[in-house]
């Protein structure tokens, strides 16, 4: 059966080759031989053989051999196979070639650590190293999305289908309730600033949305590598900032043979899924089975429609570089314009990057420079996180009664006090944001002596943001303004600034110490953070035909004076940090880590200004050893424990004292501070094993981990009385959160010749979160938004249960009245259910094939045992809604509730949030372009994306993350009215020159 | 050799630079942005620099109490004449307004919580400002503030934390009983009455020493409650206290700065002008048109219907037990009002059977069906009709969401039915009916023979509806405990307070809770 497909395989390889070469009818000759292991004389199955310089090819046989024709020009072969060391030989007129290959040293992989790199399999720590093949591929605004799973143990969760939309990066779980969750962003050696510049508050009077992403600023084709340090011996090297695992993202630099590399592409994408809401008749038939007999308005909408589009997005990139043996440098352009599947919705990138490297003093002084700049236009929909009764624009079209006509007779949107017309809203929202951010890093590097260097690192990383947010005063928002005939309207903009200063010394020794090798890291760096902004806004506008903010001053003070609101703030923090690195190889077999970092902040307070973070990580290549099993070409163990920090919790305020002036005029204390405040405290223990065999055909990596995260950020409320707006004290709290899990990555290369290659990775994570029994306390999140839900919440920090366990009334179903019931009682008990939105399995499978010239690969991804809180049927696909003339979906419509139940916030909307998607599937083809002159390579190709999901979840997609959070308390897995995620299809062409 | 130099050189820089980064920064976390004071330790706060400023403050404290949650919402969703119902998919909100209405909240619930950091959080601030100054102006009109918002904690939770002006986050504030706190509202009040000045026509917002008197009126008439060695009795409504509450309103009387609105115009006192247009408000909150900032709107917004106008969020009702106790000729039962009926339809006070616009046409409910208020409501499955609804602070159609119309806490009304009280209290039931009867003239309403305990409790009520005191009343009264409309269980004594919030509990280890919860 095996080898029937092998063969089969096989011909269906040989058989595109030929179609390949049916344009090449040169004078032929036959070479053949037989390919052999050098050290056993074994047969090599399925080897590669390659005429130099062309696409012409053959595999050897079951008996490792091999017949080839050959044109006449051609000059030499190349013999290749996984895990062997590659040989091109010369014809020289033979006919007969036999080669040995030797088995050795496949490519060195290198990883990227903090502060340098290691060999991967002198990696003592769990780090994944990923490669430009190895990212996701498509419309991709931001480098997480490259990485989504990709990487064991590390959950990238899309908040929805907004381009450019914030993403969660978790890496081993989450541990803070009420500092950052996500990783350190070192990009190029400099550590981000990874804050917003203009917030996500684009208050429209509809709801407050979140922020995009700041990441967006890299062009994902300007990346080399990324390199996720996950455990505490990879991260402690960041201290203070290393809690949650650090994402190192290496970028491309040049070479003295850097082709002219150009890519264009376009993509269509639409709405991969939409809400199956009661059609027009349907609605009229089942408001009437509620008791609502007039509810028909005339006409036939499908308000979805007419908020969705297909939008076409496109992509340019030109990049080139060049040199020689002492100087490189690369040029890299990009553009992006990605349309968003909902109207007036995008992002519009432009990003420019500049690279060089030099080596001077007779190769003593090694000099780089990199330049980075970006500007983002972004547009907002007016989608927010926690709209009310009216909803927002996706809310008000779900709900907009579908007899409902967009218009009046006159032409003017009909609007009323208790229906914001979707249209309306889309036509007089408009909300735009433009970042440039600039990002630049100079080094120096003298080598001292063969062993020994020092480096100096300046890095300067700028970003400045500008939104404008208009609402037109035609729009239904508020009570009409007397005096004018219309609404009150806003205009806002808000602007923001943050500036990140950077410079470091390092020294590194690498060296022999009695024949094995020594190598040591000696640090300081001190980076300073600023960061300002402002926010002005006005309300009750006059001339309705400016768009407000245009003109803010476009109001009548006299009439209004409390028309205008504007806040500012300017703050400033400080790192300064020793570190230092010993690495020790042991002959070959045992590899010895430890690190040191000490950091100080101005975060901390005046009592705890310093925190030291150490690691100790040792890895023993079994597979070095005589005695262990041969099948393993390598065979490492690796175990690590360290101390990392996390520092990412709000910065001003907490740790000294401060007096404000509020906007009424009026002094009062801001904050009750805590000078023994210090950092968040994760103490990792890792195990893991790598592994390869068959000639480095299938390898991979086992992990557990055991984290503790101590001294948890908490506002702890402080005993009344307190100033006013001073309720909660930030304190450490003495209870700690427990992660564990287990991460498994294994890549095979399933078929590997000269024409026909398959390779397959799969990773999967298992985690575990559990928040420490001792604590007795209760901390709510997961706020629920609505008609008739104020107040609601459906998450809580509890002892015992994983973080945003969802506390919720037991709902157990309807009465004969089609009423709720409730397990206790009259349903205002809230229960633990033993449900939390923290996943248990994420996996994810990349398959990647080639047949000659044509490429394929697909990529599922899967996220299991988790469940997903539905405030969108909580809020608007509710049955009674249609008594309210509110359309609600066909399921609602069949729930068997009853036209007076309420909807009150419980585990009906809780739901099982499991699924798989075929993310991603793309097919490619590379031409032959021998004689095509200038290009060197062309490649033109059809990618897919988030082409099939399976999932029980009713919403649109259980991948989301609407931010809920309450008192700065991240929520986790609740879906309100999020934007809708696209199903993308792009075409586009790669060329070279 | 030049290598060498360079390199001893280099490293010589190289020493230098690294010495000189070492110590580049102390890492101070420089507050950026507002005034700074610096904090060394968790036991001490500083003083406010600006007492004056501190005071502003302490006022604007008092905004948040125009909610239609919080304190308005424990005192008014929890008695006889006033319902928040559940409509369908409306005002579900978590259970906090059914929970309020059938007696069955408990230490997290929404308003128990807040307003136990809100009330508290305003003494607080009036006890930094005290400490800040030595302006004897300052300091009486932040004791009249202090005493406002404590004796809102006396009442509710019968338990008051005290913190000093300078006592850190780490301390843990001490605990006053509700008799001891009592006391030190009224030594407030006492210094306030001492030094405040009078009353200035048009400005209810600033303390005056009528506002602090109304005020000792209000505290000595509960104090019997609030002494009680059990809150729920017997109370002790000793003949001082009435006396001095009589006195008390005989200065307020003598002052002349009051008197009451002319028969007919019972809702021009909560009307957009009634700064300039009323004499009946002593203590409040000053809004103008489109600067406001003690809002009234949600008065309306929280019990009209969304086709209505102004559109409201169709939520609170009164109760039918309430309503049917009208005499409807009581011009306080309900009038057309200028400036509203003929823009809008809407009436003032209450507003049952069909609703129409300015033009007399019938109003519609959201599904199309006529649009009547009817008196009966369910506490969990009304419809979007049910219950008469009840206007007092008309809509201003100048500015509906910010309108002029100033919010009252303390009125001359109020004082003179707190003076009838404290006679009747005292045994002299011929001088409370005196009193009564000359409002009820006034207002329209017919003449009662001899005013007792009941029909005291009912005058209040027909005289001060929805205005924020009816919880005390009814437990002054003995009747906060009994059964209403959709409260058709009588609640146990501990429902005379609120629990103390659990996670003040956790925080403070000196607060108890409360029993019963």
């Amino acid at each position: 059966m095996k080898l029937t497909t092998f063969r089969f395989m096989r011909g269906f390889a040989v058989l595109l080759l030929f179609l390949g070469l049916t344009g090449v009818a040169l004078a032929q000759s036959a070479v053949s031989g037989t390919i052999t292991d050098a050290e056993s004389g074994d047969p090599l199955i399925g080897a590669s053989v390659l005429v130099l310089g062309t696409s012409t090819g053959t595999v050897t046989d079951f008996d490792g051999n091999y017949t080839l024709n050959v044109p006449a020009n051609a000059e030499a072969l190349v013999f290749s196979y996984t895990g062997y060391t590659a040989q091109t030989v010369t014809l020289d007129g033979r006919t007969t070639i036999d080669v040995m290959l030797e088995s050795g040293e496949t490519l060195e992989e290198v990883v990227v650590v903090g502060y340098g790199t290691v060999k991967k399999e002198d990696a003592t720590g769990a780090v994944v190293a990923l490669d430009a093949e190895d990212f996701q591929q498509g419309i991709i605004s931001s480098p997480e999305q490259l990485l989504q799973g990709r990487a064991a143990g590390v959950q990238i969760t899309q908040s929805s289908g907004e381009p450019g939309g914030g993403i969660s990066v978790r890496i081993r779980g989450t541990a803070s309730v009420r500092g950052g969750n996500g990783p350190l962003y070192v990009v190029d050696g400099v550590p981000l600033d990874n804050g917003n510049t203009v917030g996500g508050s684009g208050n429209t009077g509809l709801g407050n949305s979140s922020a995009r992403n700041p990441l967006n600023f890299i062009n994902p084709n300007d990346i080399e590598s990324i390199n996720v340090l996950k455990d505490a011996s990879a991260a402690a090297i960041y201290g203070a900032r290393g809690a949650n695992g650090v994402v190192i993202i290496k970028t491309k630099s040049g070479n003295s043979s850097s082709p002219v590399q150009f890519n264009v592409s376009t993509a269509f994408s639409s709405v991969a899924n939409r809400f199956d809401l009661l059609s027009a008749d349907q609605f009229i038939a089942e408001a009437a089975e509620v008791g609502a007999n007039d509810v028909d308005r005339g006409a036939n909408v499908d308000w979805q429609d007419e908020i969705f589009r297909n939008a076409v997005s496109q992509e340019y990139g030109l990049s080139f570089g060049g040199g020689n043996d002492n100087t490189n440098y690369r040029l890299s352009f990009g553009y992006l314009d990605q349309e968003g599947v909902v109207v007036k919705s995008g992002l519009e990138r432009l990003n420019g990057r500049i690279s060089a490297n030099t080596t001077t003093l007779n190769d003593r002084l090694d000099v780089s420079v990199s330049l980075t700049a970006s500007k983002i236009d972004d547009q907002f929909a007016p989608i927010v996180d926690d709209a009310g009764f009216e909803g927002d624009l996706l809310g008000a079209a779900l709900q907009a009664n579908p007899t409902q006509p967009i218009r009046n007779e006159d032409g003017t949107f009909f609007q009323a006090e208790d229906f914001r017309n979707p249209v309306a809203i889309s036509e007089y929202i408009d909300d735009f944001a433009e970042t440039t951010r600039l990002l630049a890093n100079v080094s120096a590097t003298l080598h001292l002596t063969d062993a020994l260097n020092y480096k100096i690192t300046y890095g300067y990383d700028d970003a400045t943001g500008t939104r404008r947010t208009d609402r037109n005063v035609r729009l239904q928002v508020g009570n009409r303004l007397d005096q004018t005939g219309f609404f009150p309207g806003l205009g806002a903009i808000s602007t923001g600034t943050n500036r990140n200063q950077l410079i470091e010394h390092t020294l590194n020794l690498d060296t022999e110490v009695g024949g094995n090798r020594l190598q040591a890291l000696l640090g300081f760096s001190y980076q300073k953070f600023n960061s300002e902004g402002s926010f002005t806004s006005a309300t009750n506008l006059i001339n309705p035909d400016i768009r407000p903010s245009d003109a803010l001053q476009n109001v009548n003070v006299n009439e209004f004076p409390r028309s205008f609101n504007s806040t500012s703030f300017i703050n400033e923090e400080e790192l300064q940090s020793y570190f230092g690195r010993v690495n020790y190889n042991l002959n070959d077999r045992f590899l010895l880590t430890a690190t040191l970092r000490v950091d100080g902040s101005t975060r901390f307070g005046e009592n705890n200004k310093y925190g030291t973070f150490p690691s100790f990580s040792a890895a023993w290549r079994l597979s070095e050893e005589d005695w262990f099993p041969e099948v393993f070409e390598t065979f490492k163990l690796r175990a690590g424990w360290g101390i990392t920090g996390n520092q990412e919790f709000p910065s001003n305020n907490l740790s000294t004292g401060a007096i404000i002036v509020n906007n009424e005029g009026g002094q009062q204390l801001a904050n009750l501070p805590n000078p023994d405040l210090k950092w968040e405290e994760t103490t990792q223990l890792n195990i893991g094993v790598d592994f390869g065999f068959n000639n480095g055909r299938i390898t991979g990596s086992l992990d557990y981990f055991d984290k503790r995260t101590d001294d948890l950020l908490f506002p702890a409320i402080t005993p009344a009385p307190v100033p006013p707006g001073a309720g909660t004290r930030f304190i450490n709290l003495e209870n700690p959160v427990f992660n564990d899990g287990i991460e498994l990555t294994l890549s095979a290369v399933v078929i590997d010749n000269a024409n026909v290659g398959w390779t397959s990775t799969l990773t999967g994570a298992y985690l575990n979160n559990e928040f420490d029994p001792d604590f007795e306390g209760l901390l709510t999140t997961g706020a629920i938004n609505g008609q008739g839900l104020t107040g609601a919440f459906v998450q809580a920090i509890v002892g015992g249960q994983p973080l945003n366990t969802y506390l919720v009334r037991d709902f157990t179903g309807f009465d004969d009245a089609g009423n709720a019931t409730y397990a206790n009682g009259e349903g205002d008990v809230l229960t633990l259910i033993g449900s939390d939105p923290l996943p248990d399995v994420n996996l994810g499978w990349l398959n990647q094939f080639n047949f000659g010239r044509l490429d394929f690969s697909f990529f599922l991804q899967g996220v299991f045992g988790f469940d997903v809180y539905n405030n969108t049927a909580n809020a608007i696909f509710l049955r009674p809604n249609l008594r309210n003339a509110r359309n609600i979906t066909v399921d609602a419509a069949n729930s068997g509730e009853g036209p007076n139940n309420f909807g009150e916030a419980s585990s009906r909307f809780l739901e099982k949030g499991d699924f798989v998607r075929l993310q991603n599937a793309s097919i490619g083809y590379n031409f032959d372009t021998a004689g095509w002159g200038a290009v060197s390579s062309l490649r033109l190709f059809v990618n897919g994306q988030n082409l099939l999901l399976f999932t029980d979840y009713s919403g649109l997609d259980p991948e989301v993350d609407t931010n809920k959070s309450i008192n700065g308390v991240p929520s986790v897995g609740i879906d309100y009215t999020a934007y809708p995620r696209a199903r993308t299809v792009q075409i586009g062409i790669n060329a070279t020159f | 050799m030049k290598s060498n130099f360079l390199k001893g050189g280099f490293w010589l820089a190289l020493f230098s630079v690294v010495a000189g980064f070492s110590a580049c920064t102390d890492l101070d976390d420089a507050v950026e942005g507002g005034l700074r004071e610096e904090v060394v330790d968790n036991e001490t706060l500083p003083l406010l620099q600006d007492p004056a400023a501190g005071l502003t403050a302490t006022y604007n404290q008092l905004n948040g109490l125009t909610d239609q949650a919080g304190v308005f919402a424990m005192m008014e969703h929890t008695t006889d004449e006033l319902i928040g119902p559940t409509r369908g998919t409306d005002w579900s909100d978590f259970g906090v307004w059914r929970q309020l209405h059938s007696h069955t909240w408990n230490a997290v619930h929404r308003d128990v919580v807040n307003n136990f950091n809100n009330l508290s959080s305003g003494y607080f601030q009036a006890t930094q400002v005290i400490a800040a100054t030595s302006d004897n102006s300052l300091i009486s009109q932040a004791r009249f503030l202090r005493a406002f918002f404590m004796m809102y904690m006396v009442d509710f939770y019968g338990q008051v934390p005290f913190r000093e002006a300078t006592e850190g986050g780490a301390i843990l504030p001490r605990i006053e009983s509700r008799a001891d706190a009592t006391q030190m509202v009224i030594d407030d009040l006492d210094f306030a009455i001492a030094n405040l000045p009078d009353f200035t026509q048009g400005d209810i917002g600033t303390a005056s020493k009528q506002a602090a008197e109304a005020l000792l009126m209000k505290v000595l008439l509960n104090k019997g409650v609030w002494t009680a060695a059990d809150p729920a009795g017997p109370y002790d409504f000793n003949r001082a206290d009435m006396d001095r509450i009589i006195a008390l309103a005989a200065s307020i009387d003598g002052s002349g700065f009051f008197e009451y609105e002319p028969t007919g115009e019972y809702f021009q006192i909560f009307s957009p002008t009634n700064s300039t247009d009323s004499r009946e408000p002593i203590f409040g909150i000053v809004n103008e048109t489109g600067n406001t900032r003690g809002n009234t709107r949600n008065r309306h917004y929280m019990t009209m219907h969304y086709n209505q106008n102004p559109s409201g969020w169709n939520g609170f009702t009164t109760l039918s037990g309430f309503y049917n106790k009208w005499d409807q000729d009581d011009t306080r039962f309900g009038a057309e009002y200028p400036g509203v009926t003929e823009v809008s339809g809407l009436r003032a006070g209450f507003l049952e059977g069909q609703q129409f616009n300015e033009n007399g046409e019938a109003l519609t409910d959201r599904a199309g069906d006529p649009l009547i208020f009817t008196p009966e409501v369910d506490l969990f499955y009304s419809t979007e009709r049910e219950g008469v609804r009840v206007i007092k602070y008309v809509p201003d159609y100048d500015n509906v969401d910010n309108p002029g119309n100033d919010y009252i806490f303390l009125r001359y009304a109020d004082v003179k039915l707190m003076e009838a009280e404290a006679q009747l209290r005292a045994g002299n039931a011929g001088a409370a009916t005196t009193i009564v009867n000359e409002l009820r003239q006034i207002r329209g309403a017919q003449p009662l023979g001899t005013v007792d305990e009941m029909t005291m409790l009912d005058e209040r009520g027909f005289e001060l509806y929805w205005e924020g005191w009816r919880r005390q009343d009814q437990i002054r009264f003995g009747t906060f405990l009994g059964t209403w409309a959709q409260k058709p269980d009588a609640s146990d004594n501990s429902k005379l307070l609120f629990p103390i919030p659990d996670v003040q509990l956790a925080a403070n280890p000196n607060l108890v809770q409360n029993p019963g919860y």
